[in-house]
């Protein structure tokens, strides 16, 4: 790594219970940091820990131990505001059961930014309209966002986080609900998103290909714990993944564009041979 | 699209205003069986006899000032409620406060104590002891788990209903009157000193909800996007539920339960406007004082002696009102 890298933010041995320390532990000693302009992938089985430790970058829960630094300076020494202004998180799942018009959603991400009432200057209005040009949502703006499909959602909230205008973009398994065109479409514009306009990305998902593909470095849990971290190169290995994942894993490369790629192999345990 | 600033909402405050405006006319010209407009002019005027001026200016002035207020509060109470707990069954009294402040009335009044102040405040006592009672047990918890707060409230009412059927069991004929009475909501015989406790205590949490009122927004993309958005969740629900709640105590002391306002006034305006608290705010406090201040008139015009119990009013037209809108929209 580059002494060059300019970090954005950097966690140091986290860990994190629910219930205080006594708790079960969710995350034990987590480290792992993120340059601007990088995009990084978290990866594990249901329940390893990776939607809290988003939770713990984007400051919405405090470890229980180590720290989180953002941009040089401990993150719960930032203000909610100031926060708000520079980390944007997209939760697994918002559901929006009320009526609201697309355009006004994406507003809503502007409110760090504005006083407590929320009114909308002339310079918001243009920061949300490029945001939904960006993601491809401009001719919805009118549309109530119940009406969205899943693909067409995802991009709004994508939007909503733009408009935010974050350093730090953390989204919580983005593509999970969506058809393949569209899982690359999402990560497509998350690219974009770090080259673009320098955002540190982190994202957490499930499709190891479609981070391979993606994303520039990973970070591996298994039960709480770091299983790997680096690279995708490095920190996505067929060994790596059959000990995270418990299953068997055929590792080739993909036909079209230089990532490794892994093929789940049905009725493998290597943990049991 | 292109005006999203908040000049686009200005007719429709302007027209809750003119609506408020005739309605306060109405309920100023109404009385038992009747509506005089000439009489009316001439009262405020000040070329009527004293009599048609004492009437117009020392009963029905009180009277349609607290109707005004208590369909405010209510109206209000309830799109805050709804917005917080997100549950579209919200109700002003969802957290116990019926139940807390009819056990309070309902001990003040077989103490024997005056309709006011003694009942009011034994009634605001019970209300307050509820709410604390709640925010106690939710407040252990996580930004207050919505639902426990609701079954919360649910349980405390049920209590209460039980406690008021024993109290009620209990006592004679006499007092069981003013009990239904209060626990229909009544809006008889406010004078201008209780009217104006009521303002004095329902303005400010005006006030507080609406500086909130994009808060509230907010809170509706769930706590972690609420939060992420720079929100303090606990805080901001507990500023709220506290506002609402004291509003509604201080409305409940002065005319009892009155039911449904609370419930389908917030509905009727997000069926129309939409979902922004910002506007919804004004609307709900606009609205409905126009409709509690119009149902009231109702109560006291249809029957040709005495009054209908204006619950039984707002009821009887909000519900065709809300179903049409529900289907037409639907």
């Amino acid at each position: 790594m580059s002494e060059r890298r300019k970090g954005a933010v950097l966690a140091e041995h986290l860990g994190f219970s629910y219930g205080g320390p006594e708790g079960d532990a969710v995350l034990s000693d987590v480290s792992l940091d993120v340059a601007q302009g990088e995009f990084c992938a978290i990866l594990g089985p249901n329940g390893s820990g990776k939607s809290t430790l988003m939770r713990l970058l984007g400051g919405l829960e405090k470890p229980v131990t180590g720290h989180v630094e953002f941009f040089g300076k401990p993150l719960a020494s930032y203000s909610r505001n100031e926060r708000a202004r520079r980390i944007a998180y997209v939760p697994q799942t918002v559901s929006v059961d009320f009526s609201i018009a697309v355009r006004d959603l994406v507003m809503w991400g502007r409110s760090p930014h504005q006083g407590l009432w929320g009114a909308g200057s002339s310079v918001d209005r243009e920061i949300v309209d490029e945001a939904m040009a960006f993601t491809s949502v401009s001719t919805l703006a009118a549309r109530d966002a119940r009406t969205l499909s899943g693909g067409e959602r995802q991009r709004v909230f994508i939007a909503a986080a733009i408009a935010q205008e974050p350093s730090l973009l953390l989204l919580d398994e983005p593509t999970s609900a969506l058809d393949p065109a569209h899982q690359i479409r999402v990560m497509d514009l998350l690219t974009r998103l770090k080259t673009e306009r320098n955002m540190a990305v982190v994202t957490v998902l499930h499709d190891i290909n479609l981070a391979a593909m993606a994303a520039d470095r990973a970070v591996v849990l298994k039960r709480g714990r770091v299983a790997a971290i680096g690279p995708v190169s490095d920190a996505l290995s067929r060994n790596i993944l059959e000990n995270v994942y418990e299953c068997g894993f055929h590792e080739d490369r993909h036909p079209c564009i230089d990532v490794p790629r892994f093929t789940p192999v049905p009725g493998k345990n290597p943990m049991s041979n | 699209m292109k005006h999203q600033t908040p000049w686009r909402w200005t007719p429709v405050i302007l027209g809750l205003f003119g609506l408020l405006a005739l309605t306060a006319v109405i309920g100023l010209a109404t009385g038992a069986g009747k509506v005089d407009f000439g009489e009316l002019i001439r009262a405020l005027s000040g070329s009527g006899d004293s009599m048609a001026n004492a009437i117009v200016t020392r009963i029905r002035l009180p009277r349609v000032l607290v109707a005004a207020v208590a369909g405010a509060v209510l109206a209000l109470g309830g799109l805050t409620f709804q917005a917080i707990l997100r549950n579209p069954l919200s109700e002003p009294y969802i957290l116990g406060v019926s139940g807390g402040s009819a056990v309070g009335a309902i001990l003040g009044i077989l103490a024997g104590f005056s309709r006011f102040p003694g009942v009011g405040l034994s009634a605001f006592a019970g209300s307050m002891a509820t709410l604390a009672l709640v925010v106690f047990l939710a407040s252990g918890r996580a930004s207050f788990a919505r639902e426990f707060l609701i079954l919360a409230g649910v349980m405390v009412n049920a209590f209460s209903s039980a406690f008021i059927l024993f109290l009620m069991s209990m006592v004679q004929d006499g007092k069981i009157h003013t009990i239904m009475f209060w626990l229909m909501g009544d809006l008889s015989s406010p004078d201008m000193g209780q009217a104006a406790v009521l303002c004095f205590s329902a303005v400010p949490c005006f006030i507080l909800v609406l500086v909130l009122s994009h808060r509230m927004n907010l809170l509706l993309l769930g706590n972690d996007k609420a939060e992420s958005l720079g929100i303090d969740v606990k805080r901001t629900t507990l500023l709220l539920l506290v506002a609402t709640s004291f509003m509604v105590s201080a409305t409940v002391c002065q005319c009892g339960l009155l039911g449904f306002v609370g419930l389908v006034i917030p509905h009727i305006f997000r069926l129309v406007l939409g979902t922004d608290h910002r506007i919804l705010g004004p609307a709900c406090i606009l609205g409905g004082a126009s409709y509690l201040v119009f149902c009231d008139a109702a109560a006291r015009f249809i029957p040709s002696q005495g009054e209908i119990p204006v619950g039984v009013v707002t009821a009887m037209i909000g519900v065709p009102i809300f179903i049409t809108l529900l289907r037409r929209k639907a």
